[in-house]
C-alpha cells in the first residue's frame, strides 16, 4: 500500500512542495513585515529579504532534489513506478520538472520588489 | 449466478436489480445515470433563474439614473446573479456530468457511492430552495456575492438576508464534498479491467484534479460561513476590528475557496473538450502527457492565487509580487492545453457542427478573458482596475467562455447518449450565433466601461460620466444574448424530444460511453469490458455488441447483488468485486433531517437544530446497518476464469479511500481555522487580548492524555480478529477528552468580549464534535462486534473508526497545545 500510495503522489511531488515553499515565503513576508525586518541590516540585505531568499534557494533546492529523486526511481528497474507504466515515469519527471520552474519563477520578485507597505 | 439464455433475459435481470420502479421509485433513485441527470436538470434551472436576473441588472443599468429597480432590490439581484451562477449553476452542473458520465467512460456500472451522490443530490436541492425561496420573499442575500465583511455582519446587514446565504449555501457545499468524495473515489477504484492511469479518459483526469481541489477549496469557505454566521448569531467577534477581530480575515477565507473556485468550474469544462475536440477532428489529442502535467499543476498553482483579489486591501509589497507571479504563472498550463487543442485541430480533418462551433466560441471568448486575466494579476493595472466594470467584463469572458461555450458544446455531443436522440437542427446554430455576438456585445463593451471608470455593483449613475452609450450596447447585447440562450435551451429540448434516433456511435467517438445502449439502461454496461488501449472503441466496434452479449466481465446476476468491479487504483488491474447498494430512500430521509439541522439554525431554533443534527447521525448508521454482505463469501467468479473477493473481504475498499479523503477535506478545515488563529494574533489590530485563559492546566493534561489514551486503545483494537474490548476504553477517553473541554472552556474569558477567546471556544468546540463522534464510532463499531457483523466488516468498522481517531486526536492536541500557547506569544 505503501508503494502505491507513493507511485500515487509522486507526480504531485514538487508540486506539494512548491505550495508549502509559496506559503512559507508569504508567512515570512507577514512576520517580517510585522517585526520591521525590512530595516535590520544583514550585510548588503536587509534581514527580511535575506531570509527570503534563503528560504526560496532552500525550496528550489528541494524541488530539484525532489526532480532528481524522480529521475534515480525512473532509472532504477523493477520500480513499482517502472513496473506501473511507462507513462507515469515521464509524468512524474515532468510535472516535477514544472514544479522545479514554478518554484524558481515564483521567488523572482525577492531580488526586486519592494518588501513592504 | 444465474446464466441468462440470452442478452434480453440478461437486460432484464440487470434491470430488475438496477432499475428504480414503482409509483414513488424517483424518491428512491440512486442510480448515477438518474442523479446525474437531476443535478443536470436542476442547475440548468438555476441557469435560467441566474439568467434572468442578469437581464434585470442589465435592464437596470441600460440608461442613467435607472428606475427600473431600487438599490435594495438591486443589491439582491447582483448578488443572487452571482450566487446562483457559482453555487448553484456552474459546479452542480460538472457534478452532474461527472455523475453521469464517469461510470460509463470508465467502464463501471456505477458509482462507487450511489447513495452519497443521491444525499449530495437532495442537500443542493434543498439547500438551493432556501436561498430561491429568499428571492421569492424579498429576503435574498444582498451583501455581494462574496459576502464581505463588516457589509454582511450583522450590524449593517441586520436581516435574514446574510443568513440564508450562509446557511443556505453551506448545505448546498456539503453536496459538492460530497461529489468530489464520490468522483475520486469512482475514478481510482471503478474501472473497466485494464485501464491503468495512462489509459484513462482525459476528463477523468481533469474531474479527479477537480474534485481533489474541492477537497481543498470548499473547506475554508465552509469555516468562513460557521464563523460568520457565529458572529451574526452569537456576536463572537471573529471579524470585529475594535475587539481583535479583522475584516480581511473573512476575506482571506472567501478568495481561499473563490479563486480555485474558478479553476473547479474551468477544469471540468476544459476536459470536456479534451474529449470533444479530438473527435470533431478525427485524430488523437496532441500532447497528452503534457496535458495531464498542466491539469496536475492548475490544480495546485490556481491555490496561490487567492490574494490576487486583495491587491488593494494594503498587504506589504513583496507578497503582492509572490501572488502577482503566481497568477501569470497560472497562465502557463492554461496555455499549453490551449495550444494542444489548436494542434490538434490543426492537424486534424476539423467537422464543423455544432458542438464544434461551439468550441470555436470557446476559444473567441475564452482566451480573451485569459489575457486580461494576466493584465489584472499585474498590480499597477489592478490597482486601477480593482472594483470597476473591467473586472465584471473579465470574469464573465473566463467563466462564459471557459465554462459556458465548453458545456453547450458537451449538451449537444452529448445529447444522443442522454436521450437516445440527435441534434440536427439549424435552430442550435442559430442560438450559437446569437449567444457569441450578444455576449461580445454585452462585455467586450464593457471593459470600456470599466476602464472609463464605472465601479462594480453602483445601481444607478449620472449621464455626465459618459458611461450611457456603452451600457446601453451592453444592455441590447445581453437581450441577445438571452435570446440565444433560450433559443438553444428550447433547440435541445426539442431535439431530446422530437430528434431523430442516433446510431450507437454518431460521432465515431473513441470513449466507453458509446459503446451501451442509448438511453442508458439503468445498469449501464450489461457485462464489463476489458481495456487494452487509451481510446477502447478505436478499433472496435464489435465491443459493443459483446458487452451487451454478457461476453465481458461480470455478465450475470447472483445473490440479487448489484455488483461492479474494483481495480488497483494505477494498474487497473482488477481487485475485487463491489457490491452496491439499491434504491432507498435513506438518503432523502438523510437530507431532510440535515434540511431540518439547518432550518432551524437559520431560524435560530437551536435546541431543534440539535435535534436535527441526531436525527443525520441516527441515519446515517442506519445506512452503515445495511452496507454488510451477510456473511464471508470468499473470492467469486467473475468472468474470463477470474476470481476476486468482495468488497468487504478485499484489501483496499473503497469505503477506506473514502475516509481518507472526508478526513483530508475535515484537516483542511482544521488548517484553514489555524491559519485564522495566527492570522489574527499577528495582523489583527487589538491584539494582545486584555484578558487571556486562566489557568485550566490540570484541563489541558487530561485532555491531551485523554486524546493520546483514545488513539493507542483504538490502534490496539485492529487486526484480525477485531480486539473489541479496546473500543470502549476508547470512548472513555474521548469522554475524558469532552470533560476536560467543558473545564477549558469555563477558564477562558467571555468569548464575546475578544477575538482571542472567539477562536479559543471554536478551537476547543471542534475538538469537542470530534470527541463526541469518536465515541459514536467506537460504541457503535463495539455493539456491531457483539451482533454478528462479518469478521471482514467489523475489520473495515474498525479501521474507519481507528482513521477518525487518529486524526481527531492530532487536531485535537494541536487544538489544546494553542489554546495555552497562545497567551505565551504576547509574553508573561
Amino acid at each position: 500500500m505503501s508503494g502505491r500510495l507513493a507511485t500515487s503522489l509522486a507526480p504531485a511531488a514538487g508540486f506539494i512542495s512548491w505550495s508549502i515553499a509559496f506559503v512559507a515565503l508569504y508567512g515570512l513576508v507577514s512576520v517580517g513585515c510585522l517585526l520591521d525586518w525590512q530595516d535590520v541590516r544583514w550585510g548588503p540585505l536587509s534581514l527580511l529579504r535575506a531570509l527570503l531568499a534563503g528560504l526560496w534557494i532552500g525550496a528550489i533546492a528541494a524541488a530539484a532534489l525532489i526532480v532528481m529523486a524522480s529521475w534515480r526511481r525512473m532509472q532504477a528497474a523493477g520500480s513499482e513506478t517502472a513496473k506501473a507504466s511507462p507513462f507515469l515515469r515521464k509524468l512524474e519527471i515532468a510535472a516535477n520538472g514544472a514544479a522545479l520552474v514554478s518554484t524558481i519563477w515564483i521567488g523572482l520578485p525577492i531580488l526586486m520588489a519592494r518588501q513592504c507597505v | 449466478m444465474n446464466s441468462p439464455r440470452s442478452s434480453v433475459a440478461l437486460h432484464k435481470d440487470l434491470d430488475a436489480l438496477w432499475g428504480t420502479h414503482g409509483r414513488f421509485g424517483w424518491l428512491y433513485a440512486v442510480n448515477h445515470t438518474t442523479i446525474g441527470r437531476r443535478f443536470i436538470l436542476t442547475a440548468a434551472v438555476y441557469f435560467v433563474i441566474g439568467g434572468l436576473l442578469g437581464m434585470l441588472i442589465r435592464t437596470q443599468l441600460a440608461s442613467p439614473q435607472g428606475a427600473f429597480v431600487g438599490a435594495e432590490v438591486y443589491n439582491q439581484l447582483f448578488t443572487m446573479h452571482g450566487t446562483i451562477m457559482m453555487f448553484l449553476f456552474a459546479v452542480p452542473m460538472f457534478e452532474g456530468m461527472a455523475m453521469y458520465l464517469l461510470p460509463k467512460m470508465l467502464g463501471a456500472r456505477d458509482l462507487a457511492f450511489p447513495r452519497l451522490s443521491a444525499y449530495g443530490y437532495w442537500c443542493y436541492a434543498f439547500g438551493g430552495s432556501i436561498v430561491i425561496g429568499a428571492l421569492l420573499l424579498g429576503i435574498a442575500p444582498d451583501s455581494g456575492w462574496f459576502m464581505y465583511t463588516p457589509l454582511s455582519s450583522q450590524p449593517y446587514t441586520p436581516g435574514i438576508n446574510a443568513d440564508i446565504w450562509l446557511i443556505g449555501i453551506t448545505f448546498v457545499e456539503i453536496s459538492a464534498l460530497c461529489g468530489a468524495i464520490e468522483i475520486i473515489v469512482s475514478i481510482l477504484k471503478l474501472r473497466a479491467p485494464g485501464m491503468s492511469l495512462d489509459r484513462m479518459p482525459l476528463l477523468a483526469w481533469y474531474l479527479l484534479v477537480t474534485a481533489f481541489m474541492m477537497l481543498a477549496g470548499f473547506p475554508p469557505l465552509i469555516l468562513g460561513s460557521i464563523l460568520l454566521e457565529i458572529e451574526r448569531a452569537f456576536d463572537l467577534p471573529f471579524f470585529v476590528p475594535d475587539r481583535g477581530g479583522d475584516p480581511l480575515l473573512w476575506q482571506h477565507l472567501f478568495w481561499l475557496f473563490g479563486h480555485p473556485e474558478v479553476y473547479i468550474i474551468f477544469l471540468p469544462a476544459a476536459g470536456a473538450i479534451s474529449t470533444i475536440l479530438p473527435v470533431m477532428a478525427r485524430r488523437r489529442i496532441i500532447g497528452h502527457l503534457w496535458i495531464v502535467v498542466s491539469i496536475i499543476a492548475m490544480g495546485f498553482l490556481s491555490f496561490g492565487l487567492w490574494v490576487h483579489h486583495m491587491f488593494t486591501v494594503g498587504i506589504p509589497h513583496l507578497a503582492l509580487g509572490l501572488f502577482s507571479a503566481a497568477s501569470m504563472l497560472v497562465a502557463v498550463p492554461t496555455a499549453v492545453q490551449i495550444f494542444a487543442w489548436i494542434g490538434t485541430l490543426m492537424s486534424g480533418r476539423p467537422r464543423m457542427n455544432l458542438p464544434m462551433l461551439y468550441l470555436i466560441g470557446f476559444f473567441l471568448v475564452f482566451v480573451p478573458g485569459g489575457l486580461t486575466g494576466v493584465m489584472v494579476a499585474a498590480v499597477p493595472f489592478d490597482q486601477q482596475a480593482h472594483d470597476t466594470h473591467f473586472v465584471v467584463a473579465h470574469l464573465h469572458y473566463v467563466l462564459v467562455g471557459g465554462f459556458l461555450f465548453p458545456m453547450l458544446a458537451a449538451a449537444y455531443y452529448w445529447l444522443p447518449l442522454f436521450t437516445g436522440r440527435s441534434a440536427s437542427s439549424e435552430i442550435g446554430r442559430v442560438g450559437f450565433w446569437l449567444i457569441l455576438i450578444g455576449f461580445n456585445a454585452t462585455f467586450l463593451v464593457m471593459h470600456f466601461t470599466g476602464l472609463l471608470g464605472m465601479p462594480r455593483r453602483i445601481f444607478t449613475y449620472d449621464a455626465e460620466f459618459g458611461w450611457a452609450w456603452p451600457n446601453l450596447v451592453s444592455s441590447m447585447g445581453s437581450f441577445v444574448m438571452a435570446i440565444g440562450f433560450a433559443t438553444a435551451l428550447i433547440d435541445l429540448f426539442v431535439q431530446a424530444r422530437f430528434g431523430r434516433r442516433s446510431e450507437r456511435n454518431p460521432w465515431d467517438a473513441t470513449t466507453l460511453e458509446w459503446a451501451i445502449t442509448k438511453p442508458p439502461p439503468s445498469y449501464t454496461f450489461a457485462s464489463l469490458p476489458t481495456v487494452t488501449d487509451r481510446d477502447p472503441l478505436a478499433d472496435a466496434n464489435h465491443v459493443a455488441r459483446e458487452l451487451a452479449a454478457g461476453r465481458g466481465y461480470l455478465g450475470f446476476t447472483r445473490n440479487g447483488w448489484l455488483e461492479t468491479l474494483g481495480v488497483d487504483s494505477v494498474t487497473g488491474k482488477p481487485e475485487q468485486i463491489v457490491v452496491l447498494p439499491g434504491p432507498t430512500l435513506w438518503p432523502l430521509l438523510s437530507a431532510l433531517a440535515t434540511g431540518v439541522f439547518f432550518g432551524a439554525v437559520l431560524l435560530k431554533l437551536y435546541l431543534v437544530a440539535l435535534a436535527g443534527a441526531g436525527a443525520v447521525l441516527v441515519s446515517f448508521l442506519f445506512w452503515a446497518e445495511r452496507s454488510g454482505l451477510g456473511r464471508e463469501y470468499g473470492p467469486l467468479p467473475v468472468g474470463h476464469g477470474l476470481d476476486l473477493p468482495v468488497h468487504p473481504e478485499a484489501a483496499n475498499p473503497p469505503a477506506r479511500l473514502a475516509t481518507l479523503l472526508a478526513i483530508t477535506a475535515d484537516a483542511t478545515l482544521f488548517a484553514s481555522l489555524i491559519f485564522g488563529v495566527l492570522f489574527l494574533v499577528v495582523s489583527a489590530s487589538g491584539w494582545p487580548p486584555p484578558d487571556f485563559i486562566e489557568g485550566g492546566w490540570l484541563a489541558t493534561a487530561v485532555g491531551l492524555a485523554g486524546w493520546c489514551a483514545a488513539a493507542w486503545l483504538m490502534n490496539a483494537a485492529r487486526g484480525r480478529p477485531v480486539t473489541t474490548t479496546p473500543l470502549l476504553g476508547a470512548a472513555l477517553a474521548n469522554v475524558a477528552v469532552l470533560a476536560a473541554i467543558v473545564m477549558l472552556f469555563q477558564a477562558l474569558p467571555p468569548a464575546t468580549g475578544h477575538a482571542y477567546a472567539a477562536v479559543n471556544v471554536v478551537l476547543l468546540a471542534y475538538g469537542a464534535l470530534h470527541a463526541a463522534i469518536a465515541i459514536v464510532f467506537a460504541v457503535h463499531t463495539w455493539v456491531k462486534s457483539r451482533s454478528g457483523r462479518t469478521p471482514s466488516a467489523l475489520s473495515l468498522q474498525v479501521e474507519i473508526a481507528w482513521l477518525w481517531q487518529l486524526f481527531s486526536s492530532a487536531t485535537g492536541v494541536i487544538g489544546l497545545a494553542f489554546v495555552q500557547a497562545i497567551p505565551g506569544l504576547f509574553g508573561p
